[in-house]
């Protein structure tokens, strides 16, 4: 035997960088029942500061960090214990959870990059996985939902966690119809899949007036960040799934980074303040990891806008707190 | 050429002579927020924006009355005559247009900007400050300008002041001071005991009872340090952002000739929430005269 074994484990911090160093798996390969990260490098359709093309990057380089705790040897055998929640999470091999790098964009051609994201969100989603999809900007969840909604056999509800309604309609002068601010309008108006219900949670400072206005003519079910922390993060996420899973079997979620307020989270697009502390957000990733997940995507995560690494590193941890039950055995 | 009836926004990025902060950066940084804040909404906002916790509403119409006028005279931070400068400088803006923003800068612009809008408006203007120190050590015996004895300038032109948010170690010799002079004082501590928003709004029409119109000085620096990291002072304790915001609001309300916003050190903070703070706080104060409000 030779100095060394390619079997050997490598370090965290060597190797290519998936999240939490998961395996990486081709979309064709994915195994049915896994967790399945997809990075979407795309910012095009956002008006605000560029930079969440760089996101999938970020959030899985940050989240080698709990790679490093997981290879320790006692976590090895034993796992590790998140003690406020005392929460389990034990990573192996064959711990259901793979990445399948990034998925295929086409950075100055929106259109064909929207079908192309629907049409690899339904293979990876079609393969019987639950995909987690690393932002991007807003705008990404529209294909991605449509992708996984076909797939799924039963209709999937529409969970918007964030500071924004979203809402704009029709062609905006500079803009077009495809961009970030009309993300959710988009999803309502689809007809083939149709979206049964969808639920803002954690809305707080400046909207659109015309979105507010649709939004409550339409008796749309908006969860302020305000009246989520009055009436109890956990309370809140639980009034939130009832809604959504109404007239749904499945729920996509689509965490916003910019749903917490800009001193936690500075690293979006536009931080502003009054929204969810960095812990409120944990508080409600827990709430929400027994939930009937058909998909995630985690949005506007902008690197490039904060030298510390605190955005993409909430980013991450948020992720693995929504995940812990499903990847422990 | 400035309507009466608009706000005017000018940058003033004097720093510290002594010490300089990076504050000559704050009115680029401030002016940058609002560009991403503007970036973000304009596209999808269509003349309306709601604030989503008061179901608050802002109409705006296609010609919203703010210009901005650029930046003070660079030459003035060089030249010995830098109070002339500011003087001046407020006092051209102050006699055309109906509220005046400066972006500083440091703390010390205060004094000076005051007394020229006092004189060019004929008014009696009282200063409401927020920051979290006193600024009441002894003038420069030069005569330069000095952030620490900003307050002691403003009080000269003032018809009546008030500093509220003062928190952290002070000089004790400027708390004796404070109760000598005619300015009311009120440490963060109390402030908060007896309520942020309803305490400013009060001390507001305390002032106003002795003068016609009201500067308000935002010392970014009465905020925490941990949420706006940008500025000189590192100390704990301050303001959160939502609180600030709060007390920003509260205020809009009242008869305003003019507002600064001081201290803002973008180097100090690479993230950029402190000018990002800063703007809505601004936001917040003027909103009300920029758009059509309906609760």
């Amino acid at each position: 035997m030779g100095a060394f074994d390619p079997k050997d484990p490598l370090p965290v911090f060597a190797g290519i960088p998936t999240y939490l160093r998961a395996r990486s798996v081709e979309i064709n390969q994915i195994p049915a029942g896994h967790v399945v990260v997809a990075g979407v490098t795309w910012d095009h359709t956002s008006p605000g500061i560029n930079g969440a093309r760089f996101g999938p990057k970020a959030i899985r380089d940050s989240s080698s960090y709990l790679g490093y705790h997981l290879q320790a040897a006692a976590a090895i055998t034993t796992g590790l214990l998140e003690v406020g929640t005392l929460q389990p999470l034990r990573l192996t091999v064959d711990s259901p959870i793979a990445d399948c790098g990034d998925l295929r964009v086409y950075p100055n051609d929106t259109r064909r990059t929207i079908a192309a994201l629907e049409e690899q969100a339904r293979l990876i989603a079609g393969r019987g996985a639950t995909p987690v999809f690393l932002g991007g900007d807003r705008f990404i969840s529209y294909p991605l939902w449509r992708g996984v909604a076909t797939a799924r056999a039963g209709p999937v509800a529409f969970l918007q966690i964030s500071a924004d309604l979203c809402l704009a309609h029709g062609e905006d002068r500079l803009w077009g119809r495809f961009w970030q601010g009309a993300t959710n309008r988009c999803i309502l108006d689809s007809d083939d899949p149709a979206c049964p219900a969808m639920v803002w949670l954690g809305t707080s400072g400046f909207v659109p007036a015309a979105d507010w206005d649709f939004a409550c003519a339409r008796k749309l079910p908006i969860i302020t960040a305000r009246k989520a922390r009055a009436e109890g993060i956990a309370a809140a996420a639980q009034g939130a799934l009832t809604l959504a899973l109404a007239n749904a079997s499945h729920v996509y979620v689509s965490l916003d980074v910019g749903v917490v307020d800009g001193v936690y989270a500075p690293g979006t697009d536009c931080p502003h303040f009054g929204g969810f502390s960095n812990l409120e957000l944990l508080e409600l990733m827990d709430a929400l990891a027994a939930a009937p997940v058909a998909a995630i995507d985690i949005v506007n995560v902008v690197p490039t806008v904060e030298m510390s690494i605190t955005t993409q590193r909430l980013a991450a941890v948020a992720l693995l707190r929504l995940l812990a039950g499903r990847l422990t055995a | 050429m400035i309507s009466p009836s608009v706000i005017a926004v000018t940058g003033v990025p004097l720093d510290a002579a002594e010490e300089p902060r990076g504050t000559w950066d704050g009115p680029r940084a401030i002016r940058e927020a609002s560009v991403t804040f503007v970036t973000r909404y304009l596209p999808s906002m269509r003349g309306a924006l709601v604030e989503v916790e008061s179901e608050r509403r802002l109409e705006f119409t296609d010609e919203v009355p703010l210009v901005d006028v650029g930046n003070i005279d660079p030459r003035a931070s060089a030249s010995d005559r830098v109070e002339e400068c500011l003087r001046d400088h407020a006092f051209q803006l102050a006699g055309r247009a109906s509220l005046t923003m400066f972006l500083g800068g440091t703390r010390a612009i205060t004094g000076p900007l005051l007394r020229g809008i006092a004189q060019a408006t004929g008014k009696r203007i009282a200063l409401l400050r927020l920051s979290s120190t006193m600024d009441l050590r002894d003038e420069r015996a030069d005569g330069r300008l000095c952030p620490g004895s900003s307050f002691l300038v403003a009080l000269r032109g003032s018809a009546g002041a008030a500093c509220l948010g003062v928190h952290g170690l002070l000089p004790a010799a400027e708390w004796l001071k404070a109760r000598s002079q005619s300015a009311r004082v009120l440490p963060l501590p109390e402030w908060r005991r007896l309520g942020l928003r309803e305490t400013a709004q009060r001390v507001a029409e305390e002032l106003l009872s002795e003068s016609d119109q009201l500067y308000l000085s935002l010392d970014i620096r009465v905020t925490d340090a941990t949420f706006a990291p940008a500025r000189d002072r590192v100390v704990v304790g301050g303001l959160t952002p939502v609180e600030f915001l709060d007390v920003c609001d509260g205020l809009a309300g009242f008869p305003l000739v003019a507002i600064d916003m001081v201290e803002v050190a973008p180097s100090q903070d690479s993230t950029g929430r402190t000018e990002h703070l800063a703007f809505q706080a601004l936001l917040a104060l003027v909103a009300p005269r920029l758009a059509h409000c309906q609760a």
